[in-house]
């Protein structure tokens, strides 16, 4: 009995390690299916024309950004559904190295989209700006968000749409950790 | 004898350990290679073709090496040191050291599709691994092996390991296919607005 109940018990795993195999296949297939149909994470880039190597403060953003090593600026606005979802995506904090723009309307509408999102207290530290009327999107001759801009050493360097967290995620600028010595270490080599 | 007094080991029951050990292995990967390639016979035709084989032949040659691995990974769980399991090992090793050769000699690299395609580049690997496989036959041959009294324990345990280890990667996939599916929902949102 226990025999039979073992060999039952490896015929259907067995059984299920082929259809997990079968499933694993149906994710390549739909992930393809994405793929071909340009739905998987596929940023535009933006051409900067003239504003490629400027300072970002000549077009209004904070003038912080101009000393700033690596940084990525991004545009949302208060009536994209997708930068509704990235600003959600914040929980109230923004990650390291993400500036936000957010382009508005009118005072009463960037009130209600960064208390809906936890992001009013932010403003106090210069790296939220609300863009009402979209000066600064118009100066950097923007028409779509969510879009962010990419800022090295300094310097508007590109710009890409943003479609999603996920691509948000893998293009947020990583910091960099030095590597500190033990103090046994100092010892040592002095 | 003190109570922190300690018996030497004896050697036969760590080399019979070794040797299910070895042989469940050995039976783990055969299935699974096996079944994979059960499931779906068009790459590993594929390759037969690349390697030579006649269109006609390619097909019952693919079927035919995965029913092959698949009865000798059985093998090696019911009967592990029987000499035609072991004649087995010997033969696919042999098999898959010989496409590798041939591979080898290819001007186009010939993908490899054992594992569900995931075993990279025909070639030095499988000429690599013919010593190994012959030497664990080799081993199998010489040392005691697992009574059959316990093959159906040995045999649900490799199913069932196999089965887990399937459910990992099935589970990674989902990941990426909700991260996906999420990202796509947020581009269906920005498209019209562009």
């Amino acid at each position: 009995m226990a025999t039979a109940a073992l060999i039952a018990t490896g015929a259907l795993s067995l059984l299920v390690f082929v259809l997990f195999g079968a499933l694993v296949e149906l994710y390549r297939d739909v992930r393809q299916l994405r793929d071909a149909a340009g739905i998987l994470d596929r940023p535009l880039t933006v051409d900067l024309g003239p504003v490629a190597g400027n300072e970002p403060s000549r077009y209004g953003l904070p003038a912080a950004l101009d000393d700033s090593a690596s940084a990525l600026v991004l545009f949302l606005s208060e009536t994209c559904a997708t930068c509704r979802a990235l600003a959600a995506s914040f929980e109230g904090r923004l990650p390291a190295g993400l500036w936000l723009v957010l382009e508005a309307s009118s005072p009463g509408e960037a009130k209600a989209f960064l208390d809906s999102y936890r992001l009013a207290p932010l403003t106090a530290g210069g790296r939220l700006t609300v863009d009402l009327g979209r000066e600064i999107g118009r100066r950097l001759g923007l028409d779509t968000t969510p879009v962010g801009f990419r800022v090295e050493n300094g310097r508007l360097v590109g710009a890409t749409t943003v479609p999603s967290i996920r691509y948000l995620s893998s293009v947020l600028p990583q910091p960099i950790h030095l590597k500190t010595k033990s103090s046994a270490e100092w010892r040592h080599a002095s | 004898m003190g109570p922190f007094s300690t018996t030497p080991l004896s050697a036969a029951p760590l080399a019979a350990l070794f040797s299910t050990v070895l042989s469940l292995a050995l039976a783990g990967v055969l299935l699974w290679s096996g079944l994979d390639k059960l499931r779906d016979r068009v790459p590993n035709a594929a390759t037969l073709r690349r390697l030579g084989v006649t269109a006609r032949l390619a097909g019952p040659a693919a079927g035919g090496v995965a029913l092959l691995e698949v009865v000798v990974a059985l093998g090696l769980v019911w009967r592990p040191g029987a000499t035609w399991v072991l004649a087995g090992v010997a033969a696919l090793a042999m098999a898959f050291a010989a496409a590798g050769a041939l591979a080898l000699r290819q001007d186009e690299p010939i993908h490899c599709s054992c594992f569900a395609g995931a075993g990279g580049r025909l070639g030095w690997r499988q000429l690599a691994l013919l010593p190994a496989w012959l030497a664990a036959a080799t081993w199998l041959h010489a040392a005691p092996v697992a009574p059959a009294a316990s093959a159906a324990a040995r045999f649900a345990f490799v199913a069932l390991a196999l089965a887990s280890l399937r459910a990992a990667v099935v589970w990674r996939a989902r990941g990426e296919a909700r991260g996906d599916r999420l990202s796509a929902t947020e581009m269906y949102a920005w498209l019209p607005q562009r």
